[in-house]
């Protein structure tokens, strides 16, 4: 039999929060006042300041934080330091829409992203194209997050439990207590996830700095050795780099899941407090776990391609063996990895199913059907997403890294339609449909022939850029037109 | 004339410039390309620079928050009869 590194001990404390989760799943469902979609999806719209700020901060930090993150400033060494200024333009680019998104879900009662598109510009044909955009680019992300669930079980059990019943045990997890208690449940669970995950950080710091002498000797082994990874960033990274903040900034915004915490917030104080601390939580979690891939650095070689993704596994496996200290911080530590990726997991299926009963069975077969019969659909739907994605999961064939990017060209693309109808009340439906096709349109053709990235930028800021060029200059034409 | 009060931060032109300037400053493209840099605060000097400027990001965010976002709940209710 192949070793366990982590022991009865971690098993034991695991299992207690898998037990936990399904025990708020429970709970939350007898908190529920009825079936109806915004009970069930938004939790009634209640979600008060601490909850929405772990729900957002665990919704937010992926499974692709904690395992592609390392894995990629591995690979590119300090530069990575980009992904902390990324994970904070998101926040920067929510003060941009959220407040007037915000009062206006509170005012038209709004479930879906679809419904305040359809509400903003009345074109059924705009809210289907993005609605496709979007359920297309979150499917991608839960895939990222059904294949991080197996790599971080296999990784942390040295493959004692194999990558696919990593991926089908807490994919079924997380389908009950989705299903026993919507939104509530998962916000719930979201803060135990959330806290798991600042201790686990904490832990992960404390664990680095037990066993690097000290930062400074990293960097200047770095140096010396790979100086490529600590050299000033050539002229194209830093491209790139611009790029990114801007891409991931504008697409971030608008996870759907993301959106749909904008509308659940309690009031405004309580959406404002929220986001005033989660500009901070970058400095917090990505930039901890920039660190780690740093000191993996010195500590592995020859790591390329989809094996890089393990080297957050490959540093608590050693750290586990080396003390009672370091194996109790590692449990920790393996506990809010998991965490990470289930609260990212459950938020992105409950939106997913939400808009896929709503905006499109809601609107196309089920149009008159009540309130209940849709929130019933939904909880159907979110079985059916899992069993049409999990088989996809257990076929890996990206990097972690590269899933996401494939998933944030696709989303930039309904920034403009979500982000500029809140703040520019001339824009029409006609010129956002036209960007978002032209947009989506030029990112996809890119991408498929080879060019990701044209002098350094993403195919999907080119068309981010083509997109809100047709929104601008066709609602401008529009207006100069008899 | 109809003066419209500046409810929300997007309204405000300048907050955004000094989010340029502070993003900008992130990215070290204005620093020359040496192969071994200097080590400050056991970081090489240029990480250390783009952290301060990410961390004058957050504080400015703050700031943002709760000097240029009103809290009046009744805001859209008003536009929208106006």
């Amino acid at each position: 039999m192949k070793s366990f590194p982590f022991g009865t001990g971690a098993a034991i404390f695991i299992a207690l929060y898998f037990a936990l989760m399904l025990g708020l799943g429970f709970v939350a469902r007898r908190f529920r006042k009825n079936e109806s979609p915004s009970e069930f999806y938004l939790a009634g719209k209640t979600l008060g300041g601490f909850v929405l700020l772990l729900t957002l901060y665990a919704t937010q930090y992926s499974g692709n934080t904690l395992l592609g993150y390392p894995g990629e400033a591995y690979r590119l060494g300090f530069a990575w330091i980009m992904s902390v200024g990324f994970m904070m333009s998101i926040v920067v680019v929510y003060l941009l829409f959220a407040p007037g998104l915000h009062q206006l879900a509170k005012q038209y009662d709004f479930i879906t992203p679809g419904d305040w598109i359809q509400h903003r510009f009345g074109m059924a044909q705009l809210t289907l194209v993005v609605n496709l955009l979007l359920v297309v680019a979150i499917a991608n992300f839960l895939l990222a997050q059904l294949m991080a669930m197996g790599h971080v079980v296999a990784g942390l059990t040295g493959n004692a439990v194999p990558y696919w019943m990593g991926v089908v045990f807490l994919a079924l997890i997380i389908i009950v207590y989705e299903t026993l208690g919507g939104m509530r449940a998962v916000a719930w669970t979201d803060c135990i996830q959330g806290i798991m995950l600042i201790v686990g950080l904490g832990g992960l710091l404390f664990v680095a700095l037990q066993t690097t002498e000290r930062l400074q000797d990293v960097t200047a082994w770095i140096i010396e050795h790979e100086p490529q990874k600590a050299a000033v960033p050539s002229w194209e990274i830093c491209r790139t780099w611009i790029s990114t903040i801007l891409l991931v900034g504008f697409s971030g915004a608008v996870y759907p899941q993301a959106i749909q915490r904008i509308y659940a917030a309690r009031n405004t104080r309580t959406l404002k407090r929220s986001l005033s601390l989660m500009i901070f939580m970058p400095l917090v979690t990505t930039l901890v776990v920039f660190l780690i891939g740093i000191i993996a650095i010195q500590q592995f070689a020859h790591l390329e391609g989809i094996a890089a993704d393990q080297v957050m596994p490959l540093l608590l496996n050693e750290w586990a063996n080396q003390s009672l200290m370091t194996y109790a911080m590692a449990v920790l530590v393996v506990t809010g990895i998991l965490a990470a990726i289930m609260s990212t997991a459950d938020s992105v299926l409950l939106s997913l199913s939400s808009m896929l009963a709503k905006d499109f069975l809601g609107k196309m077969v089920l149009k008159d059907a009540k309130e209940e019969r849709l929130t019933k659909a939904g909880k159907i739907l979110s079985w059916v997403i899992l069993a049409v994605l999990v088989p996809v999961a257990l076929v890996p064939r990206l990097t972690l890294w590269g899933l996401t990017e494939l998933k944030m060209e696709l989303l930039a693309q309904a920034a403009p339609v979500i982000i500029l109808g809140v703040v520019w009340r001339r824009l029409t439906g006609q010129a956002a449909l036209t960007g978002v096709v032209a947009g989506t349109t030029l990112a996809l053709i890119l991408t498929f022939l080879g060019y990701g990235k044209i002098w350094g930028f993403h195919a999907g800021l080119l068309g981010l850029g083509l997109n809100v060029g047709c929104c601008i200059s066709l609602t401008l034409l529009n207006r100069k037109l008899p | 004339m109809k003066v419209q009060s500046k409810k929300h931060p997007y309204q405000h032109l300048w907050i955004w410039v000094v989010y340029l300037f502070l993003f900008s400053l992130s990215v070290p493209w204005y620093l020359p390309k040496v192969s071994s840099p200097k080590i400050w605060l056991g970081l090489p000097h240029w990480v250390v620079i783009s952290l301060t400027a990410i961390i004058g990001v957050t504080l400015f965010t703050v700031f943002v928050v709760y000097r240029f976002w009103s809290d009046d709940e009744a805001l859209s209710k008003k536009s929208e009869t106006e």
